[in-house]
Order: structure tokens, then C-alpha cells, then sequence
């Protein structure tokens, strides 16, 4: 373990610090995010020749700060990114737990088919047409990317189920009289967390970027709610005649967030995941953990 | 081999009908056409008619034969908007699509997979440091961002790529290597880390104690094996593919498929939306068999098991 198991700081560091900007957006953004001002509309960053301090990073076409609207962009972002993929893991993780513990029978079979089915099709395919056809707003876009992500989570707590209930404390509880409910919440899930929390650490920086690439098309959040993706959007036509702020920056804010959020996933997987540590350990560096489980379902078709 | 390519054949016809059948389900459960489709002002007579004219006043059973056996003639109807075929529709802008994934699996293949084998000849050497930061970066910045980020430089700042239409070639520069650069860091990381492993097998060490040259090993021995997870990734990655291409698409303003799809999204246009789906889930299944036949080929493994 060694080095791998010390927490990555920087990352940690600047996670945590948007996580409390976002949290206090109210008592730190300089503005309201909505409050427009014609007549200082496209004013560039304080840096930025004919840039102002009252608007440290600059006003986008209708005049709003680009700032407040980039912090209360980063609640958008994390709210979307931590609820939708809770509800994916409730959604599979009980799916996955009940077929897995049922073991073969319809019931699994039925399901694996449909995961099957539901892992063929892109995300962002599914979430477009939905939310087409059922209009835009914040709780539609984190109900749809939850809705959509369960079959990870159904096929990754299924696999690790049938891995455990070979095991000999699994049998002993049983001999013991435990009943099977007892064995799956009490004896299962405990030592089905560890690929979950690995799972859930790589999918909610997708699910982040998930929700911003939907706003950024237009079918995501509401036009009056300040998501980075739709700001991007909102600010791409200005690049063109050279104000680059208004889309580069809450874009950077994106970027960053995602990237502290995928530095400290890569560190949960070295901690949490036997398979990649022990490898790690060997001084053979692991695969990338999405191309684990699929080497293994081609192999055994 | 031939029962496990009719395995496959019925589980690809089976997932187009559950895609088909869905999407027809999410689309009547979801909203009226009409409702859109038809002006404020337009009199309750008139939208009756229009209802007739599309269809769309028939029990829903007979809507879903009807249109499961318009599927199965490749006959979608017309589209709302331009009364064209929609199936005509989506497939002309095929090729520009097709065109955009394809340069891009090229730049992606062509660049990961040398800087994969360079980063795994001298592991945590300088290259292999930069390339492996340089692919979480590449993990953390979305297709949309970059894309902006693209343009800016090259479109507005340097004036040297055009930032939109579908021209020459010199179009698909920046929206092929926009939708590229995820894969670049993907197939850096899956070929370095796969190369590292089969450098320690026996088939690598015979080879190595025969006296075979070092690239030799690396390219002949080494590198087939590691290319299996290669081709698997890669049948993964064709759906993402096309994911990233409605954004790229968007951005760069390419007439190609994606785009119409989501402009006939934004419309309810639904006989495009039909044949947009269609389409993609019919490449999609005949990729994944592709895909599996390839593996069939490369490893015997497999094929002695299907």
C-alpha cells in the first residue's frame, strides 16, 4: 500500500473548497446571478483591460456576473452530480442485491437481459429523449441521469453477491439460523461497499458532466438556472466576436470540479478495490476499471 | 462458431425491438404531438384533421402494428416539419456522421495506442508520467468545453480552422480531434496498462530468452495479446461515440445525423426521432457483432467456447 493509501491533498483541498463555496453561494457571490445590467453587459475580467473589481470575473451578454453565476453554477453541478447518482445506487443496488441473492431463476435472468439492454444505449441518448419529450428543469435532468445509471450498480452488486454467497461466513450465518433477509442487509451488503463506493466515485464526476452537457444542448436545467453547462452555452455566441469569459471561465470552474473529483476517485479505487491494489502491489499496474468487467463478460459469452 | 453467431443474431434482433418498442412507448406516453405541432390560434376542426392526416387518431395497438410493420419496410412516414421521408432524411446526413467517427477512432487508434506502447517500454519514465497526466486531464475536460476551447484558438484567435459547416476536410480537423481526445487518453491508458501485464508472460519471456530484438518483442509477441481489450473498449466506446458526436456535431454545426436528431428533438418531429433511433441502434447492434466475431478471431479462446 504504501504511498497509494495517503489521500491525494490538492485535490481534496480544492474539492473541498468549491463544496463550501457552493454550499455559502449566497454570502460569497458578489451578485445575484440573475440580476442583469445592460450597461455593463460583456465587461471583461478584472485582469482584463477595460475590466472592473465589481465584476471580478466579468459580465456575460445580459450583463450578469459571470462569478456568482459560476459559484452557484458549481451547487447546480454537485447537487445534480451527488443526488442522481444516489438514486442510481438505491435504484440498482437493490435490484442487484435481490437478483443476486435470488441467484438463477426468471427473475435475474430478466433483469440481466434488461441491464444488458440498457448498457447498449448511450446515456446521453436516453436522457435527450426524455427530456425532449418531457420538458427541461433541474429535478427532470437528475432524475433521468439517476434513472438511467442503475444498471451499473444492478450488475456490479448482482456480480459481488454471487461472489460472497460462496463464502464459508455466509454458510456459517445460515447454519447459524440467520434469516434470508438477515444475510443480505447484515452479512452481504457489508462486503458488497467496496466495489460500490469505487463504482459510485468514477460516476459522479460523469454525472456531473452529464447534467452540464444536457444544459449545454439545451434540454437540461431551466434557462433561468444558473448550471454551468447552460451558461457555456449562453456565452458560446459572444465567442466569436472575441469575449471568450463568459464561456471559458464557468467551463474552467467545470473542468476543475470534475478533475478533483476523478483524482480522488482514481485514489478510492487504489484503496478500496483488492483486485487493482494487489496488482498495484505486484508492481503490475491494474487495467482502467471499466475495462475490468467487460474483458471478463466477452470472454464467458 | 455457426450457433453462436445465431445466438447473436436473435439477441441483436431482440434488443431492436425493445429499443423500437420503447421509444414508441416513451413517445405516447409522454406528450401529443398535435399539441405541439399545431399553431395556437388553429381551430379544433383543423387539429382533428391533422390528427387523421399523421395517424395519429387510431387506437394505440393499431398505431404500434402499424408503425412496427412500417420498421420492418424501413417506411418511418414523413417528417412533420419538411414532409420529406424521415428515413431519407437521417440517412443522407449518414455519411457526414460516419465521416466524423470514423477520422475520429483514426486520430484516437493512430495516436493512443503508440503513446500506450511508449509509455509501457519505460514505466514511470518522463513519458509515461506526462502521458498519464495528461489522460486524467483528458478524462476531466468535457467535448462540449473543449470544443469552445478549440474554437476560440484556432477559429477566433488564430483565424487558421473554420469553426463551422462541413466542406473540406479541413472542417472535420477540430470536430474529429474534439470528439478524439477522451479516446486518445483511454486507449493510451487500456494499451499501456495491457502491454505491461503481457510483458511478464511466459510467450514474452520465451521470445525474449530465443534473443528476438526488443521492438520485435514489443510489436509481434507483446502487442497482440494486448490488443484484446482493445477491440473490446473499442465496441464499447462506438455507442459513446455517437453520444459525443450530437455535442460535437452542435458545436462544430455539421450537417450530420446527430444534429437533425436533436433538432427534430427540439420539434417532436417524431417520425425522425424514429428513424434517427433506428439507425443508431441498428450500427450499434451490428458493431457489437462485429466486435464479438473479431474477438472470436484474435483470441481462439473464445471461439472454442462460443
Amino acid at each position: 500500500m504504501g504511498r497509494f493509501s495517503r489521500p491525494p491533498l490538492v485535490p481534496t483541498t480544492f474539492l473541498l473548497a468549491l463544496m463550501l463555496a457552493a454550499i455559502f453561494a449566497p454570502l460569497i457571490a458578489p451578485h445575484d446571478p440573475q440580476q442583469q445590467n445592460l450597461m455593463m453587459r460583456l465587461t471583461p475580467p478584472a485582469w482584463v483591460q477595460g475590466g472592473s473589481w465589481a465584476y471580478p470575473f466579468g459580465t456575460d451578454g445580459l450583463g450578469r456576473d459571470v462569478a456568482s453565476n459560476m459559484i452557484y453554477g458549481l451547487r447546480v453541478s454537485l447537487l445534480a452530480g451527488i443526488v442522481s447518482v444516489a438514486i442510481s445506487v438505491v435504484l440498482g443496488g437493490v435490484t442487484g442485491l435481490v437478483a443476486g441473492a435470488a441467484g438463477d431463476g426468471w427473475f435475474d435472468a430478466v433483469l440481466m437481459r434488461l441491464v444488458d439492454i440498457q448498457l447498449s444505449i448511450p446515456v446521453v441518448l436516453i436522457a435527450l429523449a426524455v427530456l425532449a419529450l418531457t420538458g427541461r428543469g433541474l429535478g427532470k435532468v437528475i432524475l433521468v441521469i439517476g434513472l438511467v445509471g442503475w444498471a451499473q450498480y444492478a450488475r456490479l452488486v448482482r456480480a459481488s453477491v454471487l461472489a460472497e454467497r460462496q463464502k464459508d461466513y455466509v454458510l456459517a450465518a445460515r447454519l447459524l439460523g440467520a434469516s434470508r433477509t438477515r444475510v443480505i442487509f447484515r452479512h452481504l451488503l457489508p462486503n458488497v461497499l467496496g466495489p460500490l463506493f469505487v463504482q459510485v466515485s468514477v460516476d459522479i464526476p460523469r454525472a456531473v458532466e452529464l447534467e452540464a452537457s444536457l444544459s449545454f444542448l439545451g434540454l437540461g436545467v431551466a434557462v433561468t438556472t444558473p448550471s454551468l453547462g447552460l451558461r457555456i452555452a449562453q456565452g458560446y455566441q459572444y465567442l466569436f466576436s472575441g469575449a471568450w469569459w463568459p464561456s471559458v471561465l464557468p467551463g474552467l470552474a467545470l473542468v476543475l470540479l470534475v478533475l478533483c473529483e476523478n483524482l480522488i476517485g482514481d485514489w478510492v479505487r487504489d484503496v478500496l478495490d483488492p483486485h487493482y491494489r494487489r496488482r498495484r502491489k505486484s508492481g503490475v499496474p491494474a487495467a482502467p476499471a471499466q475495462a475490468a468487467p467487460a474483458t471478463v463478460e466477452r470472454t464467458a459469452p | 462458431m455457426l450457433r453462436f453467431l445465431l445466438t447473436r443474431a436473435w439477441q441483436a434482433l431482440f434488443t431492436l425491438w425493445v429499443v423500437v418498442s420503447l421509444v414508441f412507448l416513451l413517445i405516447h406516453a409522454t406528450g401529443d404531438p398535435i399539441a405541439v405541432l399545431a399553431p395556437e390560434q388553429m381551430s379544433a376542426h383543423s387539429r382533428a384533421v391533422l390528427r387523421a392526416a399523421l395517424g395519429l387518431d387510431r387506437p394505440l395497438a393499431v398505431q404500434y402494428v402499424r408503425y412496427l410493420a412500417g420498421v420492418l419496410h424501413g417506411n418511418l412516414g414523413v417528417s412533420y416539419y419538411s414532409g420529406q421521408p424521415a428515413m431519407r432524411l437521417i440517412l443522407e446526413r449518414v455519411p457526414v456522421t460516419l465521416e466524423l467517427v470514423g477520422l475520429s477512432i483514426g486520430v484516437a487508434v493512430l495516436l493512443g495506442v503508440p503513446f500506450g506502447i511508449w509509455a509501457a517500454v519505460r514505466p514511470d519514465g518522463v513519458a509515461d508520467r506526462v502521458l498519464r497526466s495528461l489522460s486524467v486531464l483528458g478524462s476531466s475536460v468535457p467535448t462540449f468545453f473543449l470544443g469552445i476551447l478549440l474554437i476560440y484558438f484556432f477559429s477566433v484567435a488564430f483565424n487558421v480552422l473554420p469553426a463551422s459547416g462541413a466542406g473540406s476536410l479541413r472542417h472535420y480537423i477540430m470536430p474529429a480531434f474534439t470528439l478524439a481526445f477522451f479516446r486518445i487518453a483511454l486507449f493510451t491508458r487500456l494499451v499501456r496498462s495491457t502491454l505491461l501485464e503481457t510483458l511478464n508472460q511466459n510467450h514474452v519471456r520465451t521470445a525474449r530468452a530465443k534473443g528476438v530484438s526488443e521492438p520485435v518483442v514489443i510489436l509481434k509477441h507483446a502487442l497482440r495479446t494486448a490488443l484484446l481489450p482493445l477491440v473490446t473498449v473499442f465496441g464499447l466506446q462506438f455507442g459513446q461515440l455517437f453520444a459525443g458526436a450530437v455535442i460535437t456535431e452542435t458545436i462544430f454545426a455539421l450537417p450530420g445525423m446527430n444534429r437533425m436528431a436533436l433538432q427534430a428533438l427540439y420539434r417532436l418531429d417524431y417520425p425522425v426521432i424514429l428513424a434517427y433511433v433506428l439507425v443508431v441502434a441498428a450500427m450499434f447492434v451490428t458493431i457489437n457483432f462485429l466486435v464479438d466475431l473479431a474477438y472470436g478471431l484474435l483470441d481462439p479462446r473464445v471461439r472454442h467456447h462460443g
